[in-house]
């Protein structure tokens, strides 16, 4: 059984980490990137009003607790990144979001559970960050919605959770760590998830991180520290998501769960790369381009810092299918965001879906289904 | 990432899914070998595969895959190790017939590598497998020797025995005239798998030759990576296909960034594909570089040559390539004729690649780096 004392050394992004597994523990002295970057960083492009933020990280206080020690410092997840204050600061975050003009944020807690904890451990882990995160949206209603975070050690109790999450806490859904539908076998194992998502219109958000070992089809980095193993985890991550969105939009896995909204962060990885490659040569699962299927899913632009990835995930998905997201908690502005998507060749329409209309088009809709 | 067995079975399990791969390719087969391009100066074509007399020979007499399961007056059909069928039009073994296609085509050079996709080096015993290169390479330096302004090139080796490899990359460049040698992206997907096969590596660097590492299977004997084979309801074409292009991009990182090049300065490094996922790898690179604090991690990934063999005809992935890794580095590939040269040609010249840089990768990257290989060895 993992203790917490063993938590300790994952934090709460030990989801993701294991795909840092060179922890990054003498993080670059750059300010920007320091506790105090929010207030420091350069803000040159705000985004417009209506903005939505679909992919940002909070510290939940008494979540936290469980897995810090006095030696642990604050902003401190465990992969070594130093945390702006904002991570854990809510009134320094909304500080940030009026500068760079963001009006809502859906916070998601990570991949959810690290997946070392035990059962008991992550679904205590669980229950205390959601109820944390609860909070959160009850006294800003306006300006934060939240995800369920699950744990992939206990489908069973994730859907008890996700169910709490829509009764007594106010969330739109439920964040998995991608590493959880590599393959479909993989997918199959969590099903459930998106059987309680279905009934409630809900939205499956998918963050990197790997799933507990007990879900199939996940790869396994071997690669030792003098084999470049952060260089090759950061290229793994994203391969984890071509491979994750290779089995929710070339297989039938989503077929049974029309009405579950279905996001994948970083831009989808390698995925617009790998299936541009892929176009004109293969068929997909519908018997015509493997492109066609893709617009199944939403990716959020989490990793835009240069623009011409944005492009190329518009040529292959369309702009109807991106949405803002920032990576804010771990990425210490937003406003490198605003300015890559500014930048970019998308036209001011397209910018316009990714910024606000997609967005604010997927709230209104399962707000009406819920009431 | 997977083993070089899982890849087999991955693609095996594939099944019809497969066929339709097949069929593709016997789509193309069809197709015109090639198909008149724009003259705007000498083109160098720096990946095209061809199937020697002798080694064709050897897989008519095998009796496993790899091997030729039929033959008509347009084309062989050869069962990969991978259990594919890949169809090779006639015209493009006969090498007169080729050459006057390749000319037809607008291209001046072509850069001649036996298909890593036939899965020669995961399949043959390191015996089979000497022999097998020998005669390649024999007959491959007769090619180039009987024109010499046609055709360039490179040697294969078996990643089964890499002493011997490395006696051959001494043999080939400076006895038979070639300019390198082509390996397999497994066997250099781990910085393990690269050191089993230092001695190849030392062998180029000491006749500044120049390494092709294509997609594809090593020796079953090297280090790599864990698979997990698709199920058939599983999309395993895809999967294949994706994990050809990480492979590559493993292979890039290996070469790139663990130092294992430092050894080896005179040699230059090409990877097929534009290195599979590796201008995505360079897109990452340059958000997390300054972040991390990891060093120029972009910098060392514009060292090595990208080839833009088989990366589709949409022009989306050159645009992507340029826009990460630079144009300097790339040069024009092909893969030939597994893939019609109008396909890729079309790919980088309707693309919105601003002009210098296409002009670079068409025309000016590929005669730069032949001239500069050929004066060196010629040296």
């Amino acid at each position: 059984m993992t203790t917490r004392r063993e938590i300790i050394a994952g934090g709460l992004l030990a989801a993701a980490a294991a795909f840092i597994p060179a922890a990054i523990a003498n993080a670059a002295p750059d300010p920007l990137y320091g506790p105090e970057a929010d207030a420091s960083y350069p803000i040159d492009g705000v985004a417009p009003k209506g903005t939505t933020d679909w992919h940002n990280h909070w510290s939940p206080p008494r979540a936290s607790a469980l897995t810090r020690t006095g030696g642990a410092r604050s902003g401190d997840a465990g992969d070594g990144l130093i945390r702006p204050r904002a991570y854990s600061d809510i009134d320094a975050r909304i500080e940030h979001l009026d500068r760079v003009g963001v009006e809502r944020q859906i916070i998601s807690l990570g991949s959810g559970a690290d997946p070392r904890l035990s059962v008991d451990d992550a679904r205590s882990w669980c229950s205390v960050a959601n109820d944390d995160l609860a909070e959160v949206v009850r006294k800003y209603p306006t300006r934060f919605s939240g995800y369920t975070a699950i744990p992939t050690q206990d489908i069973k109790f994730a859907v008890a959770e996700i169910e709490r999450g829509y009764r007594d806490l106010g969330f739109i859904g439920a964040v998995l760590p991608v590493g959880a539908v590599q393959t479909l076998e993989g997918a199959k194992q969590v099903a459930p998830v998106l059987e309680v998502l279905q009934q409630h219109t809900g939205i499956l958000y998918f963050h990197s991180g790997a799933a507990h070992a007990s879900i199939k089809g996940q790869r396994t980095i071997a690669a030792p520290r003098s084999d470049v193993a952060t260089m090759r985890a950061r290229y793994e991550k994203a391969a984890s998501y071509a491979r994750g969105i290779t089995t929710l939009t070339q297989t039938d896995f989503l077929k049974p769960y029309p009405d579950v909204t279905v996001i994948l962060a970083m831009l989808g990885g390698l995925a617009p790369y790998h299936f541009a490659t892929a176009s004109g040569r293969l068929k997909g699962v519908s018997g015509g381009e493997p492109i066609s299927s893709l617009r199944r899913v939403y990716l959020d632009a989490s990793t835009s810092r240069t623009p011409h990835t944005l492009e190329l995930v518009a040529s292959l998905f369309g702009a109807d299918r991106m949405l803002f997201g920032t990576d804010y908690g771990v990425w210490p502005s937003i406003a490198p965001i605003v300015s890559a998507v500014r930048r970019s060749q998308l036209t001011e329409a397209q910018q316009n879906l990714l910024f606000v209309k997609n967005g604010q088009d997927l709230l209104a809709a399962k707000s009406r289904r819920t009431s | 990432m997977y083993s070089r067995r899982g890849f087999i079975k991955s693609v095996v399990a594939a099944g019809t899914a497969a066929a339709v791969f097949e069929l593709t390719r016997e789509a193309k087969a069809a197709l015109p070998a090639v198909t008149q391009l724009p003259t705007k100066g000498a083109v160098v074509d720096w990946s095209s595969y061809w199937i020697s007399p002798r080694t064709l020979a050897i897989l008519r007499s095998r009796t496993s895959a790899p091997r030729v399961v039929s033959e008509t007056a347009d084309a062989v059909v050869i069962e990969t190790a991978s259990g594919l069928r890949q169809f090779y039009p006639t015209a493009s073994l006969d090498i007169e017939k080729r050459s006057r296609a390749v000319a037809n085509a607008g291209i001046s050079r072509q850069v001649l590598t036996f298909p890593s996709s036939l899965g020669i080096d995961a399949a043959l015993s390191p015996s089979e497998a000497r022999e097998f290169w020998t005669a390649y390479n024999d007959d491959l330096s007769a090619v180039v020797k009987s024109n010499p302004s046609r055709w360039t090139g490179l040697a294969g080796v078996t990643t089964a025995d890499p002493a011997w490899s490395a006696t051959e990359v001494e043999r080939a460049v400076g006895k038979l005239g070639l300019l390198g040698v082509s390996l397999s992206s497994a066997a250099l997907e781990t910085l393990a798998g690269a050191e089993k096969l230092r001695p190849v590596f030392a062998a180029a660097d000491k006749w500044r030759a120049h390494v092709n590492v294509q997609a594809g299977h090593a020796s079953g004997a090297l280090p790599g990576y864990t698979a997990v084979a698709p199920r058939e309801d599983d999309a395993p074409e895809l999967r294949s296909l994706f994990d050809a292009g990480e492979s590559l991009a493993l292979a890039a990182i290996t070469l790139a960034h663990t130092g294992f090049l430092d050894s080896f300065p005179a040699v230059t490094i090409q990877l097929s594909q534009l290195g599979g996922g590796t201008p995505l790898l360079a897109s990452l690179l340059a958000l997390y570089d300054s972040r991390d604090n990891l060093g120029d991690g972009l910098g060392q990934l514009r060292k090595l040559y990208y080839d833009t063999a088989e990366v589709g005809g949409s022009g989306h992935i050159p645009e992507f390539a340029v826009a990460t890794l630079g144009s300097e580095r790339l040069l024009f590939g092909s893969g030939y004729p597994e893939t019609p040269i109008r396909e890729v040609w079309d790919g980088v010249g309707k693309s919105s690649i601003p002009e210098p840089d296409k002009r670079g990768i068409l025309f000016a990257n590929g005669v730069t780096l032949i001239a500069s290989k050929t004066a060196t060895l010629a040296g």
